[in-house]
């Protein structure tokens, strides 16, 4: 699947809303384990299927997550 | 969302939730294969943010898609409900029926305080939707649920007997000084000032804020008491002291609530601080009477000993 994309958010939007649909890949990323080799099986898993997902679009996909879940009292 | 039909919820679970454009929006973790065991539902999901995956790749939801998902995947049916005046052994009893490997025990899931809280006359259903989410089990063991809930979830206790009728209940009760001067060392939550709207502990902003911190702990945890006393005439209540644990789980709680379990295994639990099980238990009651303040004594005296001689009344009458 080719996906086109204005903005690397939206790559990484669009290849999140491929993982939730493939239960394979889920647990080919849950199995990366530790966060440098994560980021770059996500980056090559993305960019297999045509999203234009980066390391830096991944890491700040992670700290966003981070962010969201220390936030969550607020 | 990325919850959209189709995508199987299957192994995920509800982790957090929010109100975007005055609709519920709930975030889902993936969960597959993680068992419960942390003493706090809280700890659990931040063990599983740790793996990148789970961090990264959540899910989001509306209410409605909990329900569908519910339908298809039930739960384990709530077996018993735990609820507390805070600081009382409440922990150590989930923890003890958590050793039982056929029991899962959600401890303070902050989703299902989300919905006890929600200012909608949605909240008898999304309550069963939420318990019936967050109670899939895990492995191929669980037989029953348990809820642990938050100390301020009393106050609600109508809602969830309408929601979870023919359920059981236990209220954990302990001498209310022991109670202050554990918050007193650290403030739980629902003790400051501004955490929980003062009118829902019976209070007005302005007495809030001019009363002292001890005052203000004490007239907390009285609403508590108080809520849990409306309800002493229910068949399906037990009320509990502190000092009956930890025999009280495998005697008498597990005749009320019907259960088969190993006296042995659970009492082992109590040997360990139950929210630190790194560390044995310490029995502190001595070192709290002691550590009392004047201030602590005189909001004890005055806003909790009645009640908790009403409660012991209760238990008594069991």
């Amino acid at each position: 699947m080719w996906g086109w994309c204005a903005t690397s958010a939206e790559a990484l939007a669009g290849f999140h809303h491929v993982v939730l649909g493939d239960p394979v890949l889920q647990r080919e990323l849950l199995a990366a384990g530790e966060r440098g080799g994560f980021v770059a099986l996500v980056v090559e898993r993305a960019q297999g299927r045509g999203w234009d997902v980066s390391a830096d679009d991944v890491e700040e996909g992670l700290r966003e997550g981070r962010r969201a879940w220390r936030e969550r009292w607020v | 969302m990325a919850g959209a039909v189709g995508l199987s919820l299957a192994g995920w679970t509800p982790v957090r939730v929010g109100w975007e454009e005055r609709r519920p929006v709930v975030t889902w973790c993936h969960t597959a294969g993680v068992p419960f065991t942390e003493s706090f539902f809280d700890e659990t999901v931040e063990a599983c943010l740790r793996n990148p995956f789970r961090l990264l790749f959540q899910r989001r939801t509306d209410m409605v898609e909990v329900g569908r998902f519910v339908a298809e995947h039930p739960g384990l049916a709530p077996a018993g409900f735990i609820f507390h005046m805070s600081r009382c052994g409440s922990t150590l009893v989930s923890r003890m029926l958590a050793a039982c490997p056929e029991h899962l025990v959600l401890s303070e899931a902050p989703p299902i305080d989300w919905v006890l809280r929600a200012a909608s006359s949605q909240r008898e259903p999304w309550l069963r939707w939420m318990v019936g989410a967050l109670g899939q089990p895990r492995g191929t063991e669980e037989r029953r649920l348990f809820v642990k809930f938050d100390a301020w979830s009393i106050l609600d206790l109508a809602q969830v007997r309408r929601a979870f009728p023919g359920v059981p209940w236990l209220f954990l009760y302990r001498d209310p000084l022991e109670v202050l001067v554990s918050h007193a060392r650290r403030r739980g939550a629902h003790t400051i000032p501004g955490v929980l709207p003062p009118e829902l502990v019976g209070m007005t902003p302005a007495e809030a804020a001019e009363c002292s911190l001890d005052d203000y702990a004490a007239r907390v945890l009285a609403c508590i008491c108080k809520s849990a006393l409306d309800h002493q005439d229910d068949p399906l209540a037990t009320f509990a002291e502190y000092r009956q644990l930890p025999e009280l789980v495998v005697s008498e709680l597990a005749s009320a609530w019907s259960l088969p379990v190993d006296a042995e295994t659970l009492l082992d639990v109590a040997r360990r601080d139950a929210k630190n099980p790194a560390v044995p238990f310490e029995p502190d009651r001595a070192a709290k009477q002691a550590g009392a303040s004047p201030g602590m004594r005189a909001a004890a005296e005055r806003w909790l000993a009645p009640l908790y001689d009403q409660l012991e009344k209760a238990r008594a009458g069991q």
